[in-house]
């Protein structure tokens, strides 16, 4: 059932991202690539020849991999199983899935993946500001924060609109938690040539597409779950829809930041909302 | 029996994979002459090259197909046959203008190459000076249809004729390749 999950989630986070390169298509005013296409990446990255730079990036891969799959099976969505796992838990295990990427590109020679890595890093210090502070909002004002019971409060009224201010902060730090622009300082393709996965090929790409599918999947899901009241595979397909739609055209709007910038401005900005929503609540 | 079905099996799963191919095509387009101002209305919003799923990659390491857009002074081809060699194993090579076919313009230039099939196995030429967007992508179903059918690329005659193409990029740079 576990594994019937993980299929799942591997083909919904395909179909989330083939749909965010249509929209994004669509913004710009072109036709754009078919729905299908992320698919038919992965069928041919992993039907190259691949280069292993060594042991560490092998074990990186599958370390990622392997993360995000544990994220997944920690969503609640509901005729699947789950393991039920504290928020604080989940930010925790979140980076599991960045730490093993950065040690794949440890090994590798190049000085574009140092930089990629550094930003990822760097970027992670900014968004996990307001993320953690919403952690402990949920803490303070609810008692609880594993992501079932967060669910099933949710059924007198959806936390967008309970909360308003601590979605809004919330949705900016999901932003950069997706690499999205303005924030895609990490995988800047024109800048420094997509970052950590410079020197990728063939069916190491390949994996680190599939670990970008759960990655859209989880993040995507996640809010949905957190904000707009969870529910069966259905309708938490449909928030995921709509979700992902709003976050692909802000970013196909939006310049990047400089990279310093973007943490100075999850420190601020998506902090304030978020602190802003204690002040509002506790009045 | 049992052999028959499956071979007849493994000929529909590459039929499969070579179909998947020729439909996602990662470009790497090595912009060293004038050809890179056609690449940019084939990417963007009024040609729309990715509708084809031909998409701009940045390494050599992630590319399939490397695209040469105009002509080769020894120096970057050197770095052109580096690339090459960096990128991982189903490879083709794009020669793009008449500078790749015979020199263009520059053909009795002491500084570049005339003719880029001595150095790199080229699997398909667009001709022209410059060739218009439609005329690239044109060319790129040519090669789609070439993946489609399992046809042998280049990277294959460049692995078995290895010798060949070494002699002759020796010709150009001494030991130094």
């Amino acid at each position: 059932m576990s594994v019937l999950y993980l299929l799942y989630a591997f083909v919904v986070g395909a179909f989330l991202v083939g749909f965010g390169m249509k929209i994004s298509a669509r913004v710009k005013r072109k036709y754009g690539p078919p729905v299908y296409q992320p698919l038919m990446d992965v069928i041919k990255l992993l039907s190259k020849r691949s280069i292993s730079h060594g042991l560490v990036q092998d074990l990186g891969v599958w370390m990622a991999l392997a993360g995000s799959a544990l994220l997944v099976l920690a969503i609640p969505v509901s005729p699947f199983p789950f393991i039920n796992l504290d928020l604080i838990a989940f930010v925790y295990v979140s980076a599991i899935a960045s730490l093993g990427v950065a040690l794949g590109t440890a090994q590798v020679a190049n000085p574009y993946a140092s930089i990629g890595m550094a930003r990822a890093l760097m970027l992670m210090l900014g968004y996990e500001v307001p993320v953690l502070l919403t952690v402990v909002f949920f803490y303070f004002s609810l008692g609880t924060a594993t992501l079932a019971d967060l669910a099933t409060l949710q059924k007198e009224g959806w936390f967008l609109f309970k909360y308003p201010l601590l979605s809004a902060g919330y949705y900016l730090a999901l932003l950069a938690e997706m690499g999205k622009p303005p924030f895609d300082v990490v995988t800047a393709p024109s800048e420094i040539a997509s970052g950590p996965m410079v020197e990728y090929g063939g069916k190491y790409l390949g994996f680190l597409v599939i670990y970008a599918f759960f990655h859209t999947f989880v993040s995507t899901a996640l809010f949905a779950v957190l904000f707009l009241g969870g529910g069966t595979w259905w309708e938490v397909l449909l928030k995921q829809l709509v979700l992902y739609f709003s976050v692909v055209v802000v970013a196909s709007s939006f310049p990047r930041f400089v990279s310093e910038k973007a943490v100075v401005y999850q420190w601020i900005v998506p902090s304030l909302f978020v602190i802003l929503n204690f002040v509002v609540v506790a009045s | 029996m049992k052999a028959g079905v499956l071979s007849k099996i493994g000929d529909i799963l590459g039929d499969f994979i070579n179909w998947a191919r020729s439909n996602s095509i990662f470009v790497l387009h090595y912009c060293t002459g004038c050809g890179a101002v056609e690449i940019s209305p084939t990417l963007t919003s009024r040609y729309d090259m990715t509708r084809f799923g031909i998409q701009p990659v940045a390494t050599p390491r992630q590319a399939d197909v490397l695209l040469i857009t105009g002509y080769l002074s020894l120096k970057t081809l050197k770095r052109v046959i580096w690339a090459y060699e960096q990128m991982s194993a189903p490879k083709y090579v794009v020669g793009f203008g008449s500078c790749t076919i015979n020199g263009g313009h520059y053909w009795d230039s002491y500084a570049t190459i005339n003719l880029l099939d001595l150095y790199l196995p080229v699997d398909l030429y667009i001709a022209g000076c410059m060739p218009r967007p439609e005329a690239i992508i044109e060319g790129f179903e040519v090669l789609k249809k070439k993946i489609k059918s399992g046809e042998p690329g280049g990277w294959i005659d460049y692995e078995r004729r290895k010798d060949w193409y070494k002699a002759n990029q020796r010709r150009l740079f001494g030991d130094k390749i």
